[in-house]
């Protein structure tokens, strides 16, 4: 179990903020620290790396103090038996990925080697070098590296975003595959939803320094105001007039979307605001996405069905 | 978007399908809601919500008729916006103004005009809700 108080004065683009969190990691659980870039996450990370050191607080992991300002506790970032993995893969580029791997292993064996290579599903790629690999691959190795000195902690600072979304899907899978097998308690920060839905047992969500709320990925997302089931977060592009209503262009993830809005809503929206996009769960049509649509007549299609040529 | 305020008047609930009356204060609008009172506590009894529906999703006619549709509101036109295509309507009703885009090949159909007479109609699957506040 982690368990941390962490103070200090930061500077963000907007001015400076005090970052102040109280926060917990219970044994082998995924937390995710959730918010937006200068919240002050990573900075978080690098305090439980010993990489930079809180004015006040404290940190305690298994019982061991990392830090204790009051106590005057500081071990230094060497003896934090923590794992790290970041958005660069930071792999070494003149070693192979066994090299890589084998440097993080606290006591070095070719047969703990090929196992932790072997875990990971790149095994074939010991002798490679690492410009050779994809970005999927070479976040693999980071992983596994990370994983190889059997650390107390293991911290994932926005590990996946560079990354196209479906190698993000399945590295998701990966890091929670591994994350469960070796039962370290892990911190991952994103600031993508859906990453943190699919691998947070819980959610901090943070802001300007300040956990304002926290708990299930469900609770923290979900708890709102409005009832429809088909809503997603977007921020306007344009407006453009359409007879006399209004074409919304609101951009959500990879797509654009359309909205119709009446003059009165088109006057409350600008280009750049951020809205939720939301309809009943009674409106939208699901339509298949390769085959097409009306090649073949419903099986149970009434034989007096007309309109159908062969 | 039309936001009518009102307060939980009644729920009927199947499964996760709930039929929810929304007292207005000019008449109970309805609404199909995919929660209950117990996932969704602005749907509880006497809490304060604004009922969502949008503009397109509101019908107008002379009468109602025997019609599927729950929620039916007397009104008269206050003013009208023709484009080439659509009209957009506002009706007053005791529930208060509601805004209906309809065609204008309806509107004229129907021979509408300001001050005229009609009932507006919105199907209760297209009715949201959002919450206002929860009783204690």
């Amino acid at each position: 179990m982690i368990e941390a108080h962490l103070e200090k004065d930061l500077f963000g683009a907007s001015g400076s903020f005090r970052l102040s969190v109280n926060f917990r990691v219970d044994d082998g659980q995924c937390v995710t620290f959730y918010g937006p870039s200068g919240a002050g996450k990573t900075t978080i990370l690098r305090m439980l790396a010993g990489l930079e050191t809180p004015q006040e607080g404290f940190i305690r992991v298994n019982g061991e103090s990392w830090f204790d300002a009051k106590k005057r506790v500081l071990l230094p970032s060497h003896k934090r038996r923590v794992g790290f993995m970041f958005q660069s893969y930071a792999l070494f580029p003149n070693m192979t990925v066994g090299g890589n791997v084998a440097y993080a292993m606290q006591k070095k064996s070719s047969a703990k080697l090929e196992d932790l290579l072997g875990l990971a599903g790149i095994l074939e790629l010991k002798d490679r070098y690492p410009s050779t690999l994809s970005g999927g691959q070479q976040q693999r190795v980071a992983l596994i590296r990370a994983v190889a000195s059997e650390p107390k902690l293991l911290l994932l600072d926005e590990p996946l975003s560079a990354l196209d979304i479906p190698t993000r899907l399945e590295l998701q899978d990966e890091i929670l595959r591994i994350h469960r097998l070796f039962g370290i308690e892990t911190i991952l920060v994103s600031h993508d939803k859906q990453e943190v839905f699919r691998m947070a047992d819980r959610v901090l969500s943070i802001k300007e320094g300040r956990i304002h709320a926290e708990g299930s990925p469900r609770g923290v997302f979900f708890k709102r105001r409005f009832s429809p089931k088909f809503a997603v977060t977007g921020r306007v592009l344009a407006i453009e007039r359409a007879d006399i209503v209004f074409r919304a262009f609101v951009a959500t993830g990879t797509e654009i979307l359309q909205v119709i809005l009446g003059e009165r809503d088109a006057k409350r929206f600008k280009p750049g605001d951020e809205v939720l996009v939301a309809s009943k769960a009674f409106n939208p049509m699901l339509l298949p996405l390769f085959e097409p649509f009306d090649t073949q007549a419903p099986q149970h299609a009434s034989p007096v069905t007309i309109g159908y040529v062969d | 978007m039309n936001r009518v305020q009102g307060r939980i008047l009644r729920v009927e609930a199947s499964d996760e399908v709930s039929l929810v009356d929304v007292e207005t204060g000019g008449g109970a609008i309805s609404a199909v809601i995919l929660e209950t009172p117990e996932s969704f506590e602005h749907m509880r009894l006497g809490a304060e919500v604004y009922v969502l529906f949008k503009e397109t999703e509101v019908a107008l006619g002379l009468d109602a008729g025997k019609m599927s549709y729950l929620n039916v509101f007397d009104g008269k036109i206050l003013g009208v916006r023709c484009g080439r295509v659509l009209a957009e309507v506002v009706v007053w009703t005791a529930a208060g103004e509601i805004v209906s885009i309809i065609t204008k090949r309806s509107f004229e159909r129907l021979g509408l005009k300001e001050g005229a007479r009609v009932k507006a109609v919105i199907k209760s699957t297209e009715v949201a809700l959002e919450g206002l506040g929860v009783p204690s």
